[in-house]
């Protein structure tokens, strides 16, 4: 077990893995600012790194109180039209240099973005996409969900807790092995489970 | 979903443990990534022999592009065995299939068919079978499908089978698995019937458990009306019940999927019929009893125009038969009546066989009912002459018309509005007299039975019908439409059908096997 699972204090990273399994992967950015650019082989500062044609840094998303702005002086489409400086809305399409990319907000109210490469693998690690958590992410059933999890009866939030992040969920389940009951903090690193669930979070860089 | 390992835990040496993937029949699948920074999938392998262990390793080094790698065989830190497998980001086909109910696409269908398929050949040109060919073992990455967890399941036998709960394995399983034959014809079999929800949506078997869909796969004959014709010859012979009557090989079937699949444009008129073990109810009167459960079989143009013309031939002959019985019947011997009669059953017969046969062995309606109609209109016009009307006066040129005429015909319309009016009458009467009910069910070679006397009921009610509401509408004050009219419409479907050309389907199920079913799901 890497040494960050067995101190539940350490603050979360400002990305990281979210591991949720038989579900799948996402890519959690917790910022509020963030860059999209080309994965190199330093990693670097890009918080979105995408194995496709596109500039070192090549676009940068902004999360303010209502919506998201897409700002870049590269190639980029929105909806096929080519953008600079664009606030983007649910279900738009955009072609971040040679990288197609569907930009969602699932749920309504909720300011946290999921973004979803598509038609093949463009990021670093086997994720499904890029999770832009604003204040609170939802698992659950049915399609109004960050992450779908057709199996869970009552949906799970993870939410920002100052500096830290949160869990509820109503019922039993162990953070790192330690049972919890309906809400508990999350460590920077390490694995939660129920019976009808099981994730764990991985920081992304040491 | 619960996993023995979860996050962080290094099982095997080099490779740490990121979430867990799913659970097959066989064991736990991880994503893991090796210490260098490779993606792998980890199948735990649990309570295997070394047999079948060496059943693995011997297939560890097959290679095809449609085939999930196998990267090596290990043993964990606790003494269990691992396969260390390509990871594939995407979703196995049975999760793309839960999303479309009603099949894939033809083409989409087709294409990853025979990616599928052709991973088998490689398999079995390699002296392996599956044995559990599925969509759960295939998976979908970037449009290419690639097949898995073969190998393992070469020595799956048939007691697993019994004792696994796991339903989604016997839906694929050929009959002779039942008296543990596992030649590669099982595998044939399984492409079949993966072929076959491909294209529908739904595996040809189903049953509440085990037992009453293994004894389906032994007994019933799948319901292909769903499929499109032109995969009905290849699913036929892929699910016949005797291995040696199946493709003698994957590559025979490749080639047939590749010959006949071709017509992408054919697409099959999605009807909700009965599975084949429950009998049909029919319940409207427009309905002819072939309710699309008999497997349809092409028949070359040539062969069909020669079948046509031999069923135009007989048609009038059989016509004069009937006449007579009229004849009879009335007990009046007006050979203007009887004339008219005769013919107008004749071009009524030809015109449903002209306008079916060309789409013999299909499932389009609509260019059917329009050929139909179009000739219903030109028999409305023969038969308007047949029975002696003249176009009144205004129109003919020829002024000089035998005034006797009119006690033997139908006579001289007087006025334009009569002769409109009566000319509608005919014309709209046989259009939708021969559009309406389904004639070409009459005509269709794999019909039921030769002869029944449902169309004969079902189009004299609705010539009878059409009678009621044509003498409704006769405000003029015209004579009213000859009531033979009716007869001639139901001998025409029993002409029809005692000339047209008739292959009895194969033998359905029998009654002992269905009861045997029945007793084994209860």
């Amino acid at each position: 077990m890497p040494p960050e699972a067995s101190n539940p204090e350490s603050l979360p990273k400002k990305r990281f893995y979210w591991w949720i399994d038989g579900v799948g992967a996402w890519l959690v950015c917790l910022n509020s600012r963030i860059s999209i650019g080309q994965a190199t082989p330093e990693g670097g500062p890009i918080d979105v790194p995408l194995f496709a044609d596109v500039s070192r840094i090549h676009a940068s998303l902004t999360r303010d109180e209502e919506s998201y702005l897409l700002e870049t002086n590269r190639d980029v489409t929105i909806q096929g039209r080519p953008a600079t400086r664009s606030v983007l809305r649910h279900g738009d399409r955009l072609m971040i240099g040679s990288c197609p990319m569907k930009f969602e907000l699932p749920v309504p109210g909720c300011l946290s973005a999921r973004l979803t490469p598509e038609g093949g693998r463009r990021l670093p690690m086997a994720v499904d996409g890029v999770l832009l958590m604003a204040d609170l992410l939802v698992l659950g059933r049915g399609e109004k969900v960050h992450v779908p999890l057709p199996d869970l009866e009552q949906p799970l939030y993870l939410f920002r807790q100052k500096d830290r992040l949160g869990i509820r969920w109503p019922g039993e389940f162990r953070v790192d092995g330690e049972r919890c009951r309906d809400r508990a903090t999350l460590p920077a690193a390490g694995c939660v489970s129920s019976e009808s669930f099981t994730f764990a979070i991985e920081p992304v860089g040491k | 979903m619960t996993f023995t390992y979860r996050w962080g835990q290094r099982p095997l040496a080099g490779f740490s443990i990121k979430r867990g993937l799913g659970r097959g029949g066989f064991g736990e699948v991880y994503f893991a990534v090796s210490d260098g920074g490779k993606e792998v999938a980890l199948k735990l392998i649990r309570g295997h022999n070394d047999t079948e262990l060496r059943g693995i390793a011997n297939c560890l080094n097959l290679k095809h592009p449609n085939l999930v790698h196998l990267y090596d065989l290990r043993t964990g830190t606790t003494g269990d065995h691992w396969l260390v497998m390509e990871y594939i980001q995407g979703e196995p086909l049975s999760t793309q299939l839960l999303r479309h109910p009603k099949g894939l696409a033809e083409s989409q269908a087709r294409e990853w068919f025979l990616q599928a398929a052709r991973a088998v050949a490689y398999l079995h040109d390699h002296a392996v079978v599956h044995r559990d060919i599925k969509p759960a073992n295939l998976f979908v990455e970037d449009g290419a499908v690639k097949l898995g967890d073969y190998g393992l399941s070469k020595s799956v036998g048939h007691s697993q089978h019994m004792q696994s709960s796991n339903v989604g394995t016997i839906h694929y399983m050929a009959p002779e698995v039942a008296s543990g034959h596992y030649s590669k014809q099982i595998d044939i079999y399984a492409c079949g019937v993966m072929l076959f929800e491909m294209l529908t949506g739904d595996v040809p078997f189903k049953g509440e458990s085990w037992g009453e869909i293994a004894i389906k796969h032994q007994t019933d004959l799948p319901n292909l009306s769903k499929v499109p014709t032109a995969y009905v010859p290849i699913l036929e012979r892929a699910l016949n019940k005797k291995a040696e009557k199946r493709f003698a090989n994957m590559d025979e079937m490749i080639q047939a999927v590749e010959k006949f699949g071709q017509p992408a444009s054919v697409t099959p008129i999605r009807t909700k019929s009965a599975p084949v073990q429950e009998p049909t109810i029919v319940t409207s009167v427009a309905r002819p009893p072939i309710a699309g459960k008999t497997p349809r079989v092409e028949i070359p143009t040539g062969g069909r125009f020669r079948e046509l013309s031999v069923s135009l031939f007989l048609a009038p002959l059989v016509a004069v038969p009937i006449t007579a019985i009229w004849a009879i019947f009335t007990g009046s011997v007006n050979w203007h009546v009887l004339g008219a009669l005769f013919l107008t059953m004749t071009a009524i017969a030809w015109s449903a066989m002209l306008a079916s046969k060309p789409w013999e062995g299909r499932e389009a309606s609509r260019p059917r009912r329009l050929t139909l109609a179009a000739f219903g209109a030109g028999v409305g016009l023969l038969a308007f002459w047949f029975d002696g009307w003249m176009v009144p006066e205004v129109w003919m040129r020829d002024e000089a018309l035998p005034a006797g005429l009119d006690s033997f015909w139908g006579g001289i319309l007087k006025g334009e509005q009569a002769a409109v009016q009566m000319l509608t009458g005919y014309l709209v009467f046989f259009t939708l007299a021969l559009m309406v009910p389904r004639w070409w069910l009459s005509v269709e070679r794999r019909r039921s039975e030769r002869f029944t006397l449902y169309p004969l009921f079902a189009t004299g009610l609705w010539a009878l019908i059409l009678l009621h509401f044509w003498r409704d509408a006769n405000v003029a004050k015209l004579p009213d439409p000859p009531g033979y009219l009716v007869l001639a419409l139901a001998g025409a479907a029993a002409i029809v059908q005692l000339v047209s050309p008739w292959t009895p389907a194969p033998s359905r199920v029998p009654r002992f096997r269905r009861r045997l079913s029945e007793s084994v799901a209860a």
